[in-house]
């Protein structure tokens, strides 16, 4: 009779007592908010084996793609909160989408567990462009207001806040083209229908010496393009990235994003990713969770009045 | 280059690597031909298996699943008339009605065979001509994907000359279809109702499904009770085979000419492939000298639809190879497994990696021969498929259209805008409303927008819109052939074919009046349109303020023409098919429903063995039931092991079991 009731209830004193138990104890969903086959599912997939290794369970990618990722990130923060379901998160889209619209889902609600690579904007023209630097271009668009057509990736995304902050800093207007992602984005800019756009160094890489960038939106001058200046150095503050990382909902305990975070950490600390990923043109970089709420915080604050000014 | 070339086939035809090729052929030609599943899933199942292989042997064996999906997508569409993608939809319009006269496998054979040329074709021009046709597609820009886009909306009046107004106005409602989502470049919310997982839009897969295979089931299967899908017997032989090859063989203008029209639109980045075979199959119906068996089931139209759909998908590779930008969906996943073996599209492809890129090149082109030879064996057996009795038949059917309809996003609310369109789709087929124009509307309706918003905000800043929007050499190419596909059926009125698509031939003794309830529900949507956008931006706005005028000057002339000449109509011929067609829907809907009760499997149990039942016109004998619990409980492990275990769709668990 003793034994039978141990049978029953021990069981239970660990279901009441869940941080004794290892995390994790079952598989982890990968969520990915974009098409398979996008940036984003190539960087799970990398990323996929060596979680696994360090997790010790099996990691499953799922698809949840649509409106610019918010469909998937909504769904994000409906899931249980234990570290189960973890989804791939786009700096700044998930704190410019609840600013510009209802996307089902505010930015608070999800907690950032790392943030691993980096892509700066820069201005970027064709090669046979008349603009050599980037006080041409500024030159150009003082004496042609609205006369400059500067491409980018969508509205109230990366490019269309940097080319609103650049506007203001240079205090110039130009005329901004959205597109409907980055591909269109490089597709108009090669074929002449822009004058200049906003290109990460791995949307320019591929057209070679078809196209030059200006300036890049960075403290410093980026690795893969050292020769490049910053837009700083001509004496514009502005900066101006994607950030690439993952996320859970909010409530997730502690020790479970611990585990995650250093999993992340450690996969981002190896060489291989990082050839691999400066390879392209992307900037590898390791944000911990607590860095990475750090400047999502700072980043909503500086955005948030400019969204304000400019809708409506 | 011809070095490159002549080693890539060698290197393709190498003894693993051509297993490959045929591996990933068939597996293309499986999901390709069911609805739901998609060259896309198919692609990206199998990318991650690449990663372990040489980077070679990974993309030949996409490019097998590639070729494979663009002939399968015909077999559907020839059989049930669901195109099993996009790309397929004017395969249905000839090869669905050859189908019901008994000739499944001659259009099946053509559909190979078409496929075959149109690859060989395409192939042969990628090899060669890549990089300057790369440049070619450059030169769209706004304006040029603006006139690209209503060039495309005009082929409706070759496609519906029995009646233009009604094409057009089914155009512009899915024109309006398209809008609803965020607006892909102002970010405008738009007609959404207040539901955030529709500001995606509405998706592609499930409105295809929608209106073209829910409504064909009700109507057929449900309402009307046939028991097979054709009420022909089908009798497939090695004479009908070489008979249609060799016919095929007398029309190789019509091919060459088709395969050339599919390069063209595909090569032009994301808009072509949707409409290339739209595109083609107009040009063929307006170049015949007997234009009027177009639509009716000829091999001519099957023929066009395919030798185009599948030469789009070289051309969709042209602009990826050389700017590393993809033409399609697939193309894109294609993309995605060149980055993951660290290959960079663009400048390096043809100089660094030139090697692997002449192998998966050539790698295409044998899989066409993989796809002639399976086609051709294959009509055999697919042409037998329709002959399953279709009690059995149909709850497969419609298990897969809810399943393919879910996993294209993942997302429930998909399955549910299906079921209203089968719904919708199935009263505009009973008033004569052919669903071809409103897919048109709705696929190109992007491109329009795009266009005229970028093109706005381009020629405001070069000082003029207009001037800039009609400036360049393609966009007055353009527009002339627009001008020239809209006029051609009012200037040659006597070529043109008659009640080809639809039909006005019920009138008299009906008692609904269908232009006037059509002109007064056309009225009512551009009202709650209007009222629903009035608070967006000036760009949000334009292109939806563009169709509110014309669906208005429609809704108004359609309900007058019904006022003055009215033709009424009778939706069903009697009460047992109204009530048929009604309890049908129900047991659908109630399938829906209990997924988000219940979770997939255990819904999926109950609906197929009800509607097994329901179809079953046997006394309801010990025997019959036993058989519909084993083939239910058959399919539903079958597809959930498919969907769940092997293309890892995370399937809805219900409500009650959500822990």
């Amino acid at each position: 009779m003793h034994k039978i009731f141990f049978a029953i209830f021990a069981p239970l004193l660990f279901l009441c007592a869940p941080s004794f138990a290892d995390f994790p104890e079952k598989n982890v969903v990968y969520q990915i908010t974009f098409s398979p086959g996008g940036g984003s599912d190539v960087r799970a997939r990398h990323q996929q084996p060596h979680l696994e290794k360090e997790l010790g369970k099996k990691v499953v990618i799922q698809y949840k793609p649509g409106a610019g990722g918010s469909i998937g990130w909504a769904n994000l923060v409906k899931q249980k909160a234990d570290g189960y379901f973890m989804s791939g998160i786009n700096l700044p889209h998930i704190i410019l989408q609840p600013l510009a619209r209802k996307p089902g889902y505010q930015t608070e609600e999800i907690i950032p567990v790392v943030l691993f690579q980096q892509i700066p904007f820069g201005l970027t023209v064709l090669q046979d462009s008349p603009f050599k630097t980037l006080d041409d271009l500024i030159s150009f668009a003082k004496k042609n207001p609205k006369g400059l057509t500067i491409g980018g990736s969508g509205t109230w995304d990366a490019t269309h806040i940097a080319n609103l902050q650049f506007e203001m800093m240079a205090d110039i207007e130009t005329t901004y083209v959205p597109h409907k992602g980055g591909k269109p984005k490089q597709t108009s800019l090669l074929g002449g229908h822009t004058m200049a756009s906003w290109f990460g160094p791995n949307e320019k890489m591929p057209h070679g010496d078809k196209v030059r960038t200006l300036a890049y939106a960075t403290e410093n001058p980026i690795q893969v393009s050292p020769d490049v200046p910053t837009f700083k150095s001509y004496g514009y503050p502005l900066y101006s990235s994607v950030y690439h990382g993952v996320g859970v909902p909010k409530g997730t305990p502690e020790e479970h994003i611990k585990v995650l975070e250093q999993a992340f950490l450690k996969i981002a600390d190896l060489d291989e990713t990082k050839k691999v990923k400066l390879k392209v043109g992307i900037m590898p970089i390791a944000l911990d969770s607590e860095s990475a709420q750090k400047l999502i915080a700072e980043k909503k604050a500086a955005w948030e009045p400019i969204v304000k000014k400019f809708s409506n | 280059m011809t070095e490159g070339i002549i080693n890539g086939l060698f290197q393709a035809l190498e003894g693993w690597n051509l297993l490959l090729i045929i591996f990933g052929t068939l597996l293309g030609i499986i999901f390709g031909s069911m609805p739901g599943l998609t060259a896309t899933m198919g692609l990206a199942l199998l990318v991650p298996f690449t990663f372990g292989m040489e980077p070679a042997a990974g993309l030949i064996m996409l490019a097998g699943i590639y070729v494979g999906a663009m002939y399968a997508d015909a077999i559907p569409a020839i059989l049930i008339n669901t195109p099993g993608t996009p790309a397929a939809i004017a395969t249905t319009f000839d090869g669905f009605p050859l189908a019901q006269k008994g000739k499944a496998q001659e259009a099946l054979v053509t559909a190979a065979f078409a496929s075959f040329i149109g690859s060989i074709v395409a192939n042969i021009v990628l090899a060669t001509l890549a990089e300057p046709l790369a440049e070619m597609s450059l030169k769209f820009g706004p304006p040029e994907y603006f006139w690209l886009g209503i060039f495309g909306l005009t082929i409706i009046s070759v496609l519906s000359s029995g009646s233009l107004l009604k094409g057009y106005l089914t155009g512009l409602l899915g024109l309006i279809l398209s809008a609803v989502g965020m607006a892909s470049l102002s970010g405008d919310v738009r007609l959404t109702f207040g539901f955030p997982e529709l500001q995606s839009g509405i998706s592609l897969a499930g409105a295809l499904i929608g209106f073209f295979c829910l409504p064909e089931i009700l109507s057929t299967i449900i309402g009307k009770g046939q028991e097979t899908y054709t009420g022909e017997k089908i009798r497939p032989s090695k004479k009908n085979l070489f008979d249609t090859i060799f016919a095929l063989i007398k029309m190789p203008f019509l091919l060459v000419r088709s395969a050339l029209i599919g390069l063209v639109v595909g090569i032009a980045p994301g808009a072509g492939g949707n409409i290339a075979s739209m595109v083609s199959y107009s040009e063929a119906t307006r170049c015949d000298k007997n234009p009027e068996e177009f639509g009716k089931g000829t091999i001519k139209g099957v023929a066009a639809s395919e030798a185009a759909n599948s030469a789009m998908a070289p051309g969709s590779l042209i602009p990826l190879l050389t700017l590393g930008i993809p033409g399609s969906p697939p193309a894109a996943i294609i993309l995605g497994a060149l980055m993951l073996h660290g290959m960079q599209p663009g400048v390096e492809l043809f100089s660094t990696y030139g090697g692997i890129t002449y192998t998966f090149m050539m790698g295409l082109f044998v899989a066409a021969f993989a796809v002639l030879i399976f086609g051709c064996l294959g009509s055999f057996l697919f042409s037998r498929l329709i002959t399953i009795p279709a009690k059995s038949l149909a709850p497969v059917i419609l298990l897969m259209t809810v399943l393919g309809s879910y996993a294209v996003r993942n997302n429930l609310l998909d399955v549910w805008v299906m079921l209203f369109f089968g719904g919708i789709g199935f009263f505009l087929n009973k008033l004569s409303y052919h669903p071809a124009p409103l897919v048109l509307g709705f696929i190109l309706g992007p491109y329009i927008e795009e266009g005229l918003v970028q093109s706005t905000m381009i020629g405001g800043a070069k000082g003029g819109v207009v001037f800039y929007m009609i400036s360049s050499p393609i966009s007055i190419g353009l527009i002339g052939l627009c001008v020239i596909t809209v006029l051609w059926p009012i200037l040659f009125r006597n070529r043109i074919p008659k009640n080809q698509t639809t039909d006005d031939q019920k009138t008299g003794d009906g008692t609904i009046n269908a232009d006037v309830v059509m002109g007064i529900i056309t009225l009512c949507i551009t009202a709650i349109v209007a009222w629903s956008i009035r608070d967006l931006s000036f760009y949000g706005v334009l292109f939806v303020n563009f169709c509110v005028v014309c669906m208005a000057i429609f809704g108004i002339v359609i309900f007058l023409k019904g006022f003055f000449s009215p033709k009424k109509i009778n939706i069903f011929d009697h009460a047992l098919e109204r009530n048929r067609v009604i309890s049908g829907f129900l047991i659908i809907t109630g399938f829906i429903l209990l997924i988000q009760f219940l979770g997939f499997f255990i819904s999926s149990l109950i609906f197929i063995a009800s509607m097994h039942s329901y179809l079953n016109k046997d006394r309801m004998t010990a025997r019959n039931a036993l058989l519909s619990v084993c083939q239910s409980v058959l399919i539903t492990t079958l597809a959930y092991y498919l969907f769940s275990k092997l293309l890892l769709v995370p399937l809805p668990t219900g409500i009650l079991f959500n822990s």
